[in-house]
């Protein structure tokens, strides 16, 4: 169990590295569909890195670089060419599978075994890693799921306690007060997404040189998508007026041990004699949803009157809510 | 501006993004040591060497057609159904279900219709379901969609493991289908079955409703303006849940083909991009159903030649890929260029107009 908890916190450092990009490019009205190009580009950019230069933290850079690169593409062509977000992600998807495919070849050939890098070693934390329990699983993990700890509140610091936040946030609430405030929302925008490009990157090279420590074609197989759905059910959740990050990351957490659990089953499987499912992604194990019921409406309007300061405005805003979306 | 020489100007500038496309991924071959111009010629005679090779192209273009369509119609709904993948399963895993326990006991062209049917009505269940979801609950399609993709994927790999599995229970799949069960081949010599032939009517049928119809006329206003459509007694909910189902059908349907008609039984990861290839298509055709037949056809090609280049040269089949995601990407360029192209038009013309009073 407690190898399992100390797991499910190293399995969810991609996730929360993700969508702690993608909160903040959607905070700023982007939604970042290319997420999944971002990781896989950013996985094989790790690889590629790492593995020339037998030094992971020149992979890691690769990957940021890799990461921003697909960003930029995506970010220029929905941004300012103003092509729609959800069409130009699948594209650039499909492309970065070609690519890595591609150069991956053209870079190590057909090698007869996977070429392999060796993964991040995990650092225990002196003294603190000594605790019974609790030392196992929050004080042996690598340097990469320390800095996500860090993240988080730095981001939610960025986003609502600092000026820059402030107008990140506006961004996707207001782009035309915004633009009035003489502040270019392209820009904004672009920066947001190139931030989620750099933290895509750093979570695609996660699965490759920070976790199995090889590259193969299947590496992110959804899991770019994970992050996306991560952010957009706390949409819900921001209907409570409460939704931040805390709330997030504990069902992420969630969505680690399923994950986990899930491996584990496929080891098994393997070591049985069965093949291998194509999918390997984490999504079919259970999840908790929120089911909108009565007591949930009843939170729902609470929360808006709470925010509005009166009943009738909560009533007139959520009809404008419903009809906007 | 006449519409002709609009239409003449849409034509021209996506046919020279694909060109643009086409020749970018192939400027990457130097890359590999290859001579990307004898590859371009070869991707090309590789594509039409023979009859059955050209057959193949529209074996390959229908499933895309039916995504494509299945995308399209959820678009000009202005909705998000990137689900096509699952409802494809869910239409595969109905019509072999419905095949594998009515073959031989029934008709053969009655155990086709009713797969046919049971295909369909399975993707469209899942797609009036996330309708539902939307309508009901204010769910967001676009993520409701994509994820119940992967739910049927599971679903599907578990059937196959258990009540679907085939008897020697060697792979994950199910025992082929009597051939009695299977499409009938229209053109000789050639793998070009029944489902092909479906696959256009269907576009063509698509283009009527869309635009022919009462039904396409409402679900295009609520695509352009639900309010409106609302102030104007149109429900947007019941169009949303219309919409979705009409899509999740044309999916479902394209499952159906693959499975009686070209694949003859239900394998794990069975066409496993035809989703996201169906999003490209729908937007290369510029969600026309006219438009769509044409990508499709060429995603076909582009499907079958680079498969062929890849087994003929050492090109790797991952020019696939490349390929097409350039061109999807050209293509989108393309609108932007087009919609900057006519504005700075229309300005002129203001202007022009202005000067002379």
């Amino acid at each position: 169990m407690v190898k399992l908890l100390a797991n499910a916190l190293f399995m969810s450092t991609p996730l929360i590295l993700g969508a702690c990009g993608e909160v903040v490019a959607e905070r700023t009205g982007m939604m970042v569909t290319a997420v999944e190009g971002i990781f896989l580009f950013g996985a094989w950019g790790g690889f590629v890195g790492a593995y020339l230069t037998k030094s992971l933290s020149v992979g890691f850079l690769a990957a940021i670089a890799c990461g921003v690169l697909v960003a930029l593409l995506y970010a220029v062509t929905t941004i300012h060419m103003q092509q729609n977000q959800v069409v130009m992600g699948t594209a650039v998807n499909i492309l970065m599978t070609g690519i890595c495919e591609f150069f991956y070849r053209v870079i190590f050939g057909t090698p007869l075994e996977p070429l392999t890098v060796k993964p991040l070693p995990v650092l225990s934390v002196p003294l603190l890693s000594g605790i019974p329990v609790l030392g196992t699983i929050l004080f042996r993990q690598n340097l990469i799921t320390y800095l996500t700890w860090v993240l988080v509140p730095a981001v939610l610091f960025l986003l609502y306690r600092t000026s820059l936040g402030l107008t990140l946030r506006s961004t996707g609430e207001n782009p035309e007060a915004v633009d009035v405030a003489g502040i270019s929302v392209s820009r904004v925008r672009l920066l947001a997404v190139l931030f989620a490009g750099i933290l895509g990157g750093i979570a695609g090279a996660y699965y490759s040189i920070g976790d199995i420590g090889m590259y193969t074609t299947s590496i992110i197989s959804g899991r770019g998508w994970i992050c996306l759905r991560d952010l957009l059910s706390r949409q819900l959740e921001s209907a409570f007026g409460a939704g931040r990050r805390g709330r997030v990351r504990h069902v992420r957490r969630n969505r680690g041990l399923c994950q986990i659990a899930r491996l584990r089953v496929l080891s098994k499987r393997a070591v049985h004699g069965a093949s291998l499912p194509a999918y390997d992604s984490a999504d079919g194990c259970p999840e908790k949803v929120q089911r909108p019921g009565k007591a949930w409406n009843r939170v729902r309007q609470g929360a808006l009157i709470a925010r509005t300061g009166n009943r009738k405005h909560a009533v007139e805003w959520e009809k404008r809510g419903k009809s906007n979306e | 501006m006449t519409q002709k020489t609009r239409a003449a100007e849409a034509f021209l500038s996506t046919f020279l993004a694909i060109a643009a496309g086409l020749v970018l991924s192939f400027a990457f071959l130097p890359f590999m040591g290859i001579n990307p111009l004898s590859s371009f010629g070869l991707l090309f005679s590789s594509m039409f060497s023979d009859r059955y090779t050209i057959g193949t192209i529209f074996v390959k273009a229908a499933p895309l057609i039916l995504t494509a369509l299945s995308f399209a119609i959820a678009y000009r709904a202005s909705l998000f159904n990137i689900g096509a993948q699952g409802q494809f399963y869910m239409g595969a895993i109905c019509a072999v279900a419905v095949t594998l326990g009515l073959q031989n006991r029934i008709p053969a062209f009655l155990v086709i219709f009713l797969a046919g049917l049971a295909g369909s009505l399975g993707g469209g269940a899942v797609g009036a379901l996330i309708g539902f979801l939307k309508a009901k609950y204010h769910a967001n399609e676009f993520l409701v969609s994509m994820m119940s993709t992967y739910v049927i994927a599971e679903l599907m790999d578990y059937l196959l493991r258990t009540f679907l599995r085939e008897k020697a229970k060697d792979y994950l799949q199910t025992d082929s289908i009597d051939p009695s069960t299977w499409l009938p081949v229209i053109v000789g010599k050639t793998s070009v079955h029944l489902g092909v032939a479906f696959a256009v009517a269907a576009a063509l049928l698509v283009w009527v409703l869309l635009f022919k119809t009462q039904v396409g006329f409402r679900i295009r206003a609520v695509g352009l303006n639900a309010e409106a459509a609302r102030m104007c007694g149109i429900r947007p909910e019941t169009q949303c849940i219309l919409t979705l189902f009409i899509s999740g059908f044309l999916a479902g349907f394209a499952g159906f083909i693959e499975v009686n008609g070209m694949q003859h039984m239900l394998i794990t990861g069975l066409d496993a991009d035809v989703g996201s290839y169906g999003i490209g298509i729908a937007i290369l055709g510029s969600a026309n159903p006219i438009g769509i037949l044409f990508a499709s056809v060429l995603f076909g090609a582009l499907k079958t030649g680079g498969t062929t280049l890849g087994q003929v040269s050492n090109v790797p089949a991952s020019i696939i890929d490349l390929m097409e995601g350039f061109v999807m990407i050209f293509v989108l360029i393309s609108y932007f260029v087009r919609h900057k192209i006519s504005l700075s038009r229309t300005k002129r013309l203001l202007g022009k107009a202005v000067k002379h009073g």
